[in-house]
């Protein structure tokens, strides 16, 4: 196996791993269940050898993730935390149900009352059906939101000196549906390359310097590290969720991100360094 | 004369074995003591001579490290003549070249108190045209980012290469390394390690550039010294017919101070000089065997002398298969590191383009949807197997592109991470049942 270097990852006693995320990170989710899937958090938690917390939520917008993260951090300020947050498609909008429940663009929760369930469905079926709501700046707004999401949460734990390391499900283009109105299985090489132009256009679009940093695009290789996005082997038969193997290369994924932001970060490398570069 | 050139003291140790310009033999240390990037010659491994060469000058070598404020290096073999670090580098390249008339850049972390030198060769007459003094040295610029990232330097400078495929040159600063001391290792920059690789990366690609422009006017062009085996760089070397001798750094210098002080071409057939392995393989089996299995290793044959598995100790590999991680895991690397493709010559330019060679020293772009052999940038470090390569894996590879219609082979050395290359049948054998992979 890869050697992390994970017991420098966090050093102190009072150690609290939190996590946040969508479906890709909650073990509540059904058809984890059904296959005795252990989600990555579970995962990172034992091979960093510390105590979890894992507020993702299935259906969950990066609102509601950098929501969660920022509630389970304030709760646990006396503690040393490390953050690790999957984040999820740009396409989504939450609500919440009477009970706390998260209601999504793009999922019902079993848990509204009749009256809320009527409400949240016609709002979800006027988004989905109707095409004036979804055009080019629709899309520019929801990326806009979601990057910034991004950025609070990041600020947010950059205040409070906690480590953070992040990555995404499918990068923050992907999923809108000016962008890629196409299904992937039947796309065909043409729209494919429409699907790029628009992304290629969208990201030159997005204001710079405010919420928006090339890193979130680059530094979430999804396309490599978060390989089970393309491997069928990763992914439940039917279904684009990871399987156990998919998570294993979900968490591998953030040793490997840890691994290489500690040593810049942390002067790790001036103890580690010889006297002498050359002998 | 048998003349026995030998490098040691600072890492890779090495020795070499010339008789009447014939090169009998040439081996790592690391590959006889197991251990990697060994300082010292094991004695006892080496074979009757009449004279010793030493790859540099241990005197001035001692007066730097003083001034430097670093212990005396201890002494082991002694030598009988011993010549400069840079003039063996760049006799080492001349020697195996098919050149007689050419410029030479030999670019390292250090040598004696020179840090690179740059040398004509017209009518067999050698000028040294241009030489950098220590502390300032863009090998040790290189060296010391590839520590500060937490890779091993003077050994894991290619990892920092394959890394900065990844990033983007956001640290602009590193091209005025070569104007500072980087010899205690440098601070660096708070920030993602691809970019700060990547940087590191630009910058050397820079000083390359520039060091040619300046100091290489001939067409001909040899590149010698650890900082040669920047396959990217390389590449970037446009309008030149390039030698670069396939073991360029510190070991290959123990070759480099027997041809100085034979002082004639060599008679260089290739790079397969080390331990023999004499058994019978069945190329035909092993292509059979990799269609259905997907990996296999090769331990066969003179052991390669250089860092490079050219077949003879190899890990090979179906491309066509997503096994990319696969051959990581076996090998214990991590898993952004890209792999190298070795290919039937005759199919090279349909699946490649760009330069190419039978060694390794350049990548080339990819042509093909063989992921497993494509690095993230779009390219790869490209063995081109001619009819006449004296590996086994020549015949492999015949029966490999019979069997499936694929010319190419995924290429990787046989050994796993922080371990030496296997040498003898009982490394294989030990090999092989360690990791369960079938090795022919």
């Amino acid at each position: 196996m890869l050697n992390h270097g994970k017991k420098d990852i966090m050093s102190k006693s009072s150690r609290l791993l939190i996590t946040s995320g969508c479906s890709f990170s909650d073990p509540k989710y059904t058809i984890y269940k059904d296959h005795n899937i252990e989600v990555w958090p579970e995962l990172l938690a034992k091979e960093l050898n510390v105590e979890l917390l894992n507020v993702a939520q299935k259906g969950a917008s990066n609102d509601y993730i950098s929501n969660s993260v920022m509630d389970a951090v304030v709760d646990n300020l006396d503690r040393e935390i490390i953050v690790c947050v999957l984040w999820t498609g740009s396409n989504r909008l939450n609500f919440f149900d009477v009970d706390g429940h998260v209601l999504t663009s793009n999922s019902e929760s079993i848990n509204i009352n009749e009256s809320l369930r009527l409400r949240h469905k016609a709002l979800r079926d006027y988004m989905l059906t109707n095409d004036e709501f979804w055009d080019e700046n629709f899309d520019l707004r929801a990326v806009n939101f979601n990057l910034r999401c991004v950025w609070r949460l990041d600020n947010f734990l950059k205040q409070h000196n906690i480590k953070f390391y992040h990555t995404h499900v499918y990068s923050p283009c992907a999923g809108i549906v000016w962008i890629a109105p196409y299904y992937d299985d039947d796309i065909t090489e043409n729209q494919l390359l429409e699907q790029m132009e628009r992304e290629r256009i969208l990201i030159e679009n997005t204001p710079k310097n405010r919420y928006f940093s090339y890193d979130y695009f680059k530094s979430q290789p999804y396309t490599k590290n978060m390989k089970w996005t393309e491997d069928v082997s990763m992914k439940i038969p039917n279904n684009g969720h990871p399987n156990q193997k998919g998570h294993e290369s979900i968490k591998e994924s953030f040793m490997l991100l840890m691994e290489s932001n500690q040593l810049p970060y942390d002067g790790a490398h001036m103890s580690s360094m010889e006297n002498f570069v050359y002998d | 004369m048998k003349i026995l050139g030998i490098s040691e003291g600072s890492h890779d140790a090495a020795w070499c074995l010339v008789e009447n310009g014939e090169i009998l033999e040439a081996h790592h240390a690391e590959r006889h003591t197991r251990n990697k990037n060994e300082k010292w010659i094991p004695a006892k491994k080496l074979p009757g001579w009449d004279v010793v060469i030493g790859h540099e000058n241990k005197e001035r070598l001692a007066e730097r490290r003083r001034e430097a404020g670093q212990d005396p290096q201890p002494k082991n073999i002694d030598v009988d003549y011993e010549y400069n670090h840079y003039e063996t580098h760049a006799w080492a390249g001349w020697a195996t070249s098919p050149f007689d008339d050419c410029d030479i850049l030999c670019v390292d972390a250090i040598g004696e108190k020179e840090t690179a030198a740059a040398f004509q060769v017209r009518d067999g007459v050698f000028t040294q045209t241009w030489e950098m003094k220590y502390p300032y040295s863009l090998g040790l610029a290189y060296s010391a980012v590839t520590a500060g990232l937490g890779y091993k330097p003077m050994e894991e400078e290619y990892i920092v290469m394959g890394l900065a495929a990844y990033g983007d040159p956001q640290y602009w600063h590193f091209v005025d390394l070569y104007l500072e001391n980087c010899h205690k290792g440098i601070e660096l920059p708070k920030g993602r390690p691809e970019d700060i690789a990547a940087s590191i990366q630009y910058a050397y690609e820079t000083w390359l550039h520039d060091l040619v422009k300046l100091h290489c006017k001939h067409k001909n062009l040899i590149l010698m010294g650890g900082c040669a085996l920047n396959c990217v760089a390389n590449s970037k070397i446009y309008g030149k017919n390039i030698w670069i001798m396939p073991n360029p750094g510190d070991a290959g210098s123990s070759l480099g101070a027997a041809a100085r002080h034979y002082g004639k071409k060599l008679n260089w057939k290739g790079p397969y000089l080390g331990t023999n392995i004499d058994r019978t393989l069945n190329p035909r089996e092993v292509a059979s065997y990799l269609s259905t299995h997907g990996v296999a290793g090769v331990a066969n044959g003179r052991a390669e002398f250089g860092p490079r598995a050219l077949g003879n100790r190899s890990l090979l590999a179906d491309p066509r298969l997503d096994i990319q991680d696969t051959v990581n895991d076996i090998k214990r690397r991590q898993r952004f590191r890209p792999f190298a493709p070795a290919i039937l010559e005759e199919y090279s330019t349909k699946f490649f383009s760009g330069p190419m060679n039978e060694y390794m020293q350049f990548v080339a772009k990819a042509l093909h949807d063989y992921d497993s052999v494509t690095h993230v940038d779009g390219t790869a470090r490209v063995q081109v197997v001619k009819p006449d390569c004296r590996s086994v894996i020549r015949p492999i590879l015949e029966e490999w592109y019979e069997l499936t219609g694929c010319p190419m082979l995924l290429n990787t050395s046989l050994n796993i991470k922080g371990e030496p290359m296997i040498d003898t049948l009982e490394h294989a054998k030990s090999w092989e049942k360690r990791y369960n992979v079938k090795v022919f």
